[in-house]
């Protein structure tokens, strides 16, 4: 098994663990076209300037807000649409609902600011619809305004990617040993017992896995959705760490903030995914490591 | 059969191989690079041109990237230029452009090393940045020995380009002051002229004007709401300087007799300009999308007439507004049009509306991918000449489509071109596919020295021929100003950059909530929560670079 495995461990050890030597930059200031070595030794002072940067309490209440609640609605509506599909009979309906749910995962995040843009703008169609029916008088910049970004974002990203999540738990709930739902019939549980008594506890493990790597993936609260349906008057509240990177560090050149901003995250990151993993190992009995 | 097909086999790969052979050197010769060199090399006495440029025994090759844009369009529309280039000069020029932004693009050629032997379109910072990466070439020894015209024409401000240790790295693009203007407001020519043309100064005396031309066509011919202002984001980049300048600012900084710059939002002046503002909101009559628009989405309200007025670069509203109904509108007529306006708030001694640098704000360097430096110096020794400048500007003359002729030594315009601009007809997409300003390093953009009249830019030469021009000059001339000493870059890897950039991200994003606060007193609770998050940011910081760096170029650049 060992030698199937070399070629595997070489691939990750050369492409995922070697180039992370670069991450020494994050602690020097880094000119790009000077060799790396060469480069000043400046400690934490990128780190500093972050904390101390006036976005970035901001930056990381945006992270925070929009990961939470990316794992509240994102993580959930996934198991329940399964648990949905699964209690569909029509074999043909129930496959045209699952191709239709996942097609939004396919479309790029250009078309789906674009659709956003015509439906949510300010002379969008739900504007339109609402003046219509006198139910305002002057259109709502529901893309302007920064109180409804982490809305709007939050239900496009569920929308987008509920469908195609849900293949994992179909294929979890497709595993449950047969019997167990004869076991159940017998003992008299109804569609909902069923899910709750049987099918829930089976799927546990891979809701558990899939929710301790989401915790590992809460500071990726995403990039291109918030440098595309962002503006100017939303930046306070869609600008999160990797944007933020992005910016302030390629953008300007200065490879070391960046760096020192994506450590930083890795950091954090990986801390999450170890506590959720002792946690769960506690309550649940359940973990990764 | 079997053995005849083997001898058909045979001879069919053979033929391929021959064919393949002979087709490797199609290209190189329909290229011109080599077959040029080797017909230069025969020469044996020194040709000259008849813009008496003596041709080099062996092409120049100059390479330059200059920015972002569409490799696709600028390899199309340099075409041309390039094979008169070619075959004219023996020099071939090729403009590099990648679809990427130009900061990410530097960084990366630094990083990486691949990048061309010519970098042009840096500001002065990032020249410097490739300096002091012992990147950029070092090329005074070259104009030296041949860079005569370079120094002839750069004048008094071929001595503020080196660096302090007296090494020449950058030269400069588009130096020259052109007193021509580039920003103002504008007003929607017909409906203003079907008012009466009431007169107006100041920017409120102009809202008003606009609040009842948009009282009069409060919807478009698809029925869609009329504003009387729009704007194109980041506005406080792309509007408020010109603002500004209307409250006697010079490029959004308050600038005293002695050098001291104060940003606009730590000024009286900066509240009157956002109060003005706050007002068209609160009366519903400004865009609700005016900080997000991009320029297409602003383009494609303002040329469906739903915008009375403009505040921001003349070319906008022709190129958004009568420029499209040209195309689209068979029953245009001439006045239907914005024209170009002056404000000066009241009060105000003079507006300051149209910043120049006629020390060149955008840099081109050597690097030292460059194998022959020297040639590129000659190159650039004559193209910053003023037929040269023509040459880059106006593009290859003596075509079929061109704009100019050069013929025994003299020049003249090519009269229907000349006509065409006169009379506003002219088709901008020719500009394109003639080259005009794809291939240029450091030509100047101002009056040239052989007439003291021609310029760059060639729709810029009939300004007091063509009737709207004309009307544009004569009412903005007295709102341009020498704005050299206050064009300043803070050097790349400096910490205030990032400082620059979190206030810049800041004041797009405050100032748009300030001027859409729903009353005054809002407005200016909201200003100054503005102005003090700003100053917290380090904006004062700013301003004291930038006020050293000018007090030190009044005492040095005299």
């Amino acid at each position: 098994m060992w030698l199937i495995s070399i070629p595997m461990i070489l691939w990750v050890l050369v492409f995922c663990y070697i180039p992370m030597y670069g991450i020494i930059i994050a602690f020097m200031n880094y000119i790009p076209g000077k060799p790396m070595f060469s480069s000043d030794w400046v400690g934490f002072l990128h780190f500093k300037t972050f904390f101390h940067s006036p976005d970035f309490w901001h930056v990381i209440r945006n992270t925070l807000a929009i990961s939470g609640l990316g794992i509240v609605f994102g993580f959930t509506a996934p198991i329940i649409l399964a648990l949905l599909l699964n209690e569909l009979r029509g074999r043909i309906f129930k496959r045209f609902v699952q191709t239709v749910s996942y097609l939004p995962h396919f479309i790029s995040w250009v078309v789906v600011a674009s659709i956003l843009f015509a439906t949510l703008g300010n002379e969008g169609f739900m504007n339109d619809i609402l003046l219509r029916l006198g139910f305002i008088d002057k259109p709502i910049s529901f893309l302007g305004e920064g109180k409804y970004f982490w809305g709007v974002l939050t239900t496009t990203n569920v929308w987008k990617d509920v469908g195609w999540a849900t293949i994992i738990y179909l294929s979890a709930i497709a595993g449950v040993d047969s019997e167990l739902y004869d076991a159940g019939k017998v003992d008299g549980l109804g569609r909902f017992g069923m899910v709750w008594h049987i099918i829930l506890p089976s799927i546990r493990p891979t809701i558990v896995l899939l929710f301790i790597l989401g915790i590992g993936g809460i500071l990726n609260a995403g990039f291109e959705q918030q440098l595309l349906i962002g503006n100017s008057q939303t930046r306070e509240y869609y600008e999160v760490i990797d944007t933020y990177a992005y910016k302030y560090g390629i953008q300007l050149g200065n490879y070391s903030y960046g760096a020192a901003i994506g450590f930083l995250k890795g950091i954090i990151s990986l801390l999450l995914v170890l506590a959720a993993n002792r946690i769960s190992k506690k309550a649940l009995d359940t973990s990764i490591l | 059969m079997k053995k005849s097909l083997m001898l058909l086999v045979t001879v069919v790969f053979s033929f391929t191989a021959l064919a393949g052979c002979g087709g490797g050197s199609k290209p190189e010769q329909e290229a011109g690079g080599d077959k040029t060199q080797s017909d230069s090399s025969q020469i044996s006495e020194k040709k000259v041109n008849e813009f008496g440029w003596e041709m080099p025994d062996k092409t120049i090759e100059i390479n330059f990237y200059s920015g972002q844009d569409n490799p696709d369009k600028v390899n199309k529309y340099q075409a041309e230029l390039q094979k008169y280039i070619l075959e004219k000069f023996n020099v071939k020029l090729h403009n590099i452009v990648y679809d990427v932004d130009q900061k990410e693009k530097l960084n990366l050629m630094l990083a990486s090393g691949d990048y061309p032997e010519v970098i042009t379109g840096l500001n002065e910072s990032q020249a410097q940045q490739w300096v002091n990466q012992g990147k950029a070439v070092e090329i005074g020894q070259y104009v030296d020995q041949s860079g005569a015209n370079i120094k002839s024409q750069l004048e008094t401000w071929y001595k503020s380009y080196p660096s302090q240790d007296g090494k020449l790295y950058m030269l400069p693009k588009y130096w020259g002051l052109l007193p021509i203007p580039d920003n103002s407001a504008h007003i929607r020519n017909d409906w203003y002229v079907a008012m009466g043309s009431p007169s107006f100064e100041t920017p409120e005396q102009y809202y008003d004007i606009l609040k009842q031309m948009q009282a009069a066509h409060p919807k478009n011919a698809k029925g869609e709401k009329t504003y009387a202002l729009s704007g194109i984001a980041p506005v406080t980049t792309n509007m408020v300087p010109t603002l500004a300048g209307m409250w006697g600012l010079q490029n959004g900084y308050k600038v005293s007799p002695e050098g001291d710059m104060t940003h606009w939002v730590n000024t009286e002046e900066g509240l009157e300009l956002t109060k003005f503002m706050n007002q068209i909101y609160r009366d519903g009559l400004l865009d609700p999308d005016t900080f997000v628009n991009k320029f297409d989405e602003w383009k494609a309200k303002f040329s469906s007439e739903r915008i009375m007025g403009h505040i921001g670069p003349w070319w906008q509203s022709w190129n958004a507004g009568h420029e499209v109904w040209q195309k689209t509108n068979k029953d245009w007529k001439e006045d239907q049009r914005y024209v170009q306006v002056a404000l000066k708030a009241a009060g105000v001694e003079k507006s300051y509306l149209s910043p120049k640098n006629a020390r060149g704000g955008t840099f081109t360097i050597i690097t030292d991918k460059a194998k022959h430096p020297e040639d590129i110096v000659k190159w650039m020794n004559f193209s910053i000449t003023d037929m040269g400048t023509r040459l880059m500007g106006w593009g290859a003359p003596n075509q079929p489509d061109s704009v100019w002729k050069f013929e025994n030594g003299k020049w003249s315009w090519v009269e229907e071109a000349k006509q065409a601009i006169i009379n506003a007809t002219w088709n901008y997409d020719k500009s394109d596919t003639l080259g005009q300003t794809y291939l240029m390093l450091v030509e100047g953009q101002g009056t040239m020295k052989d007439d003291g009249k021609s310029t760059l830019w060639f729709d810029q030469n009939f300004n007091n021929e063509a009737k709207w021009k004309k009307v544009m000059n004569d009412n903005l001339k007295d709102t341009i100003y020498d704005n050299s000493l206050g064009s300043i870059t803070i050097p790349a890897n400096d910490p205030l950059l990032i400082t620059q950039q979190q206030i810049d991200d800041q004041l797009e994003t405050l100032w748009a909530k300030t001027v859409m606060s729903k009353t005054e007193d809002e407005m200016t609770n909201n200003f100054n929560v503005l102005k003090d998050k700003l100053n917290r940011a380090g904006l004062h910081d700013i301003e004291k670079y930038r006020s050293d760096v000018y007090k030190d170029r009044m005492k040095n650049w005299k």
